[in-house]
């Protein structure tokens, strides 16, 4: 099996002296490709930190990080920014959408920027925004769509570019109970039938339950890499 | 790609719909006081001109090269010296005229005092010169007259009035003397300009008292359109086959008067100075608080991975779409109003239009319709909106995807 994520030895430290953080502490992990992980911890323990790493938008102060068998040390910020582009997907917590494109312009915002030709965009869009229960939304603004519509633009967009992995930093936080079950679902069909990858942190217990793969962080530490 | 960035652009616009409108509508009203302003200064530039130089000296006047230094009769030009008929068929070319000036004593026998001495073709000159507007009393001359005109100040001066005779005495061509006695037929009256001193009579007459038949001391050429002096000037000057002739422009003849009329115009680019730091204040408003406002989105397009030229172009063409409307709404609703002074400029009563008279000018106010301030100054608001832009330009070179998306 493929290995898309990879960090050894990462640190990363905010701030220096006294106030110093030690946001990600000797922090190795390993993801392959398929796998549908939660990052879980306590408040600050590093979750988003470790998240900005895999995706290619922070650096660490030591330690190496391979993305899709690139190590992104070698990137300048342009190349990162292309980079992403190409292999990363993101759904952030909410947001996520250009207020003044509809629902079919965001989704096929990044196949735009990959020069992607229209008929093959559009059979793409059309294809998930159909799958994840937005048909007849295409033309919808985001605010004329609930928050959990919302977040399924968001990964009908992120996924429509095909990317290595998709990550979600609290892609629910901001979801009521049946939203969140809906994208839970919605991610775990992508997961088992497109094979996405998905590595997303979360608070919220019914998401933690279903992960195949739970990583505990405490204090920047890794304290429990649990299968299921 | 580009057309989605454009239509983003566009749609971003409208976001903010009261941003938009104030951005727009400062940028307009900017604008249309600049037009405004700058059209007036160079109508009342242009029409100075042509007031002073159409039919006295002339857009260009051609002269014996001696006679620039020294404005004796023995300087003078014959007729067979130019080809007039080629000049006046030159284009933009609207009249060429043949002229006799002079100065000379003027006396009663109690009082004498140098003047003037113009010599003019009543047929032409009564309308060119506005002397129909002019004449206070008495009547208008004919080409064949042996009489004069004075002005009402002479008059006052001499104490004379319409059918008394003054002595002229000058100097005339090969050294003879120049000296005849001329009954007055009218008294005419200059608000403008330095003509107190100034006697009219048939060119022919003059000629005549200065024993300098079929003489001419220049030719002044007046054009339609002052525009058109540079291109004039090179086609007359090709036409100049005699070395002795000289060929010069009002500006050179009158270096005074170009200079007074340039200083009155750049006095008003303080103003355009303000207004446009007005607009320039305003677009940056606008752009600061627009930068603010997108600042998690433009994190969120930068994460997914929209290059930092991509998201550039997107602001910029937004806000040179947004200043372009300003430029164009500036432009459409000034011209009705500069259209209109053009063809109908008001003439002003009472102290305003004494002032202005007092500074050598006539009491009109009138609006230009010229192409070059309408370009000039709606690119200068594009200008400053760029300029004004560079601070976004700035902020998205360094964009930092998680700096920007925390709230
Ligand atoms: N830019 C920063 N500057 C200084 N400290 C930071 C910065 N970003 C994160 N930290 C600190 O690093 C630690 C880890 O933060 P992080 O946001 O990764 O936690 P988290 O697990 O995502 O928390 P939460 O569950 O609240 O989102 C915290 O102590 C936080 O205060
Ligand atoms: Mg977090």
């Amino acid at each position: 099996m493929k290995k898309v994520i990879e960090t050894i030895k990462v640190h990363k430290i905010f701030g220096e002296g006294e106030i110093a953080v030690h946001a990600l502490n000797d922090v190795s992990i390993q993801i392959n490709e398929g796998e549908f992980t939660a990052l879980v911890g306590p408040s600050g323990s590093g979750k988003t930190t470790l998240l900005n790493m895999i995706g290619g938008l922070d650096t660490p102060n030591s330690g190496n990080i391979i993305l899709n068998d690139q190590d992104i040390a070698e990137l300048n910020k342009s190349e990162m920014t292309n980079f992403r582009q190409k292999n990363i997907g993101f759904v952030f917590q909410a947001y996520n959408l250009i207020p003044v494109l509809s629902a079919y312009e965001n989704a096929e915002f990044i196949m735009l920027l990959q020069d992607i030709p229209t008929e093959e965009r559009k059979e793409r869009v059309y294809k998930l925004l159909k799958e994840v229960g937005l048909e007849g939304k295409e033309d919808n603004k985001p605010g004329e769509l609930s928050g959990g519509q919302q977040q399924r633009v968001a990964v009908v967009r992120a996924l429509a570019a095909k990317p290595a992995y998709i990550l979600a930093d609290e892609p629910t936080a901001n979801l009521d109970s049946t939203s969140t079950k809906d994208l839970l679902d919605l991610m775990a069909r992508l997961n088992q039938e497109e094979n996405m990858t998905f590595v997303f942190s979360t608070h919220d217990q019914r998401v933690i339950d279903r992960a195949k793969r739970v990583i505990y962080l405490d204090d920047g530490k890794i304290v429990n890499d649990e299968q299921r | 790609m580009r057309f989605t960035f454009i239509m983003l652009a566009w749609r971003n616009i409208w976001r903010n719909r009261k941003r938009a409108f104030l951005t727009i509508s400062s940028i307009a009203a900017s604008l249309f006081f600049v037009l405004f302003l700058r059209q007036m200064q160079f109508w009342t530039y242009d029409f100075n001109i042509k007031n002073t130089v159409s039919g006295s000296v002339g857009y260009l006047q051609i002269t014996d090269s001696s006679y620039v230094d020294e404005k004796i009769i023995d300087n003078t030009l014959t007729s067979d010296q130019i080809d007039l008929n080629k000049i006046k068929e030159i284009e933009g070319v609207s009249g060429v005229y043949t002229k006799f000036q002079s100065g000379a004593l003027v006396s009663t026998g109690l009082k004498s005092r140098f003047a003037a001495v113009n010599g003019i073709n009543p047929l032409t000159d009564n309308k060119l010169l506005k002397l129909d507007r002019k004449l206070k009393k008495g009547t208008l001359l004919s080409p064949d007259d042996k009489a004069i005109l004075i002005t009402e100040r002479m008059a006052d001066y001499y104490k004379v009035s319409v059918g008394d005779t003054l002595v002229l005495m000058g100097q005339g061509y090969h050294g003879y003397t120049a000296a005849a006695l001329y009954p007055i037929k009218g008294l005419l009256s200059f608000s403008v300009g330095d003509f107190s001193n100034m006697v009219f009579m048939p060119i022919k007459e003059a000629q005549y008292m200065h024993v300098a038949e079929n003489r001419f001391t220049h030719v002044l050429i007046d054009l339609e359109n002052s525009n058109d002096l540079p291109e004039v000037e090179k086609q007359i000057q090709k036409e100049l086959k005699d070395p002795l002739l000289k060929l010069r422009t009002w500006m050179e003849v009158l270096p005074g008067l170009k200079q007074g009329l340039e200083l009155d115009a750049n006095s008003g680019l303080i103003i355009s100075a303000i207004l446009y730091m007005i607009v320039g204040f305003g677009i940056f408003g606008t752009i600061v608080m627009l930068y603010n406002e997108r600042k998690f989105e433009f994190g969120v397009l930068s994460a997914i991975g929209t290059g930092r030229s991509s998201l550039i172009f997107i602001t910029m063409t937004e806000l040179f779409l947004l200043s372009s409307i300003g430029v164009l709404f500036g432009n459409l609703v000034a011209m009705p109003f500069l259209y209109y002074l053009n063809n109908n400029p008001i003439e002003l009563g009472g102290e305003a239009a004494k002032a202005i008279i007092d500074q050598g000018f006539e009491p009109y106010l009138g609006t230009g319709m010229f192409l070059d301030v309408f370009l000039a100054n709606s690119l200068a608001v594009l200008v400053i909106a760029a300029i004004a832009s560079t601070y976004i330009i700035f902020k998205l070179i360094k964009i930092n995807p998680i700096e920007s998306m925390k709230q």
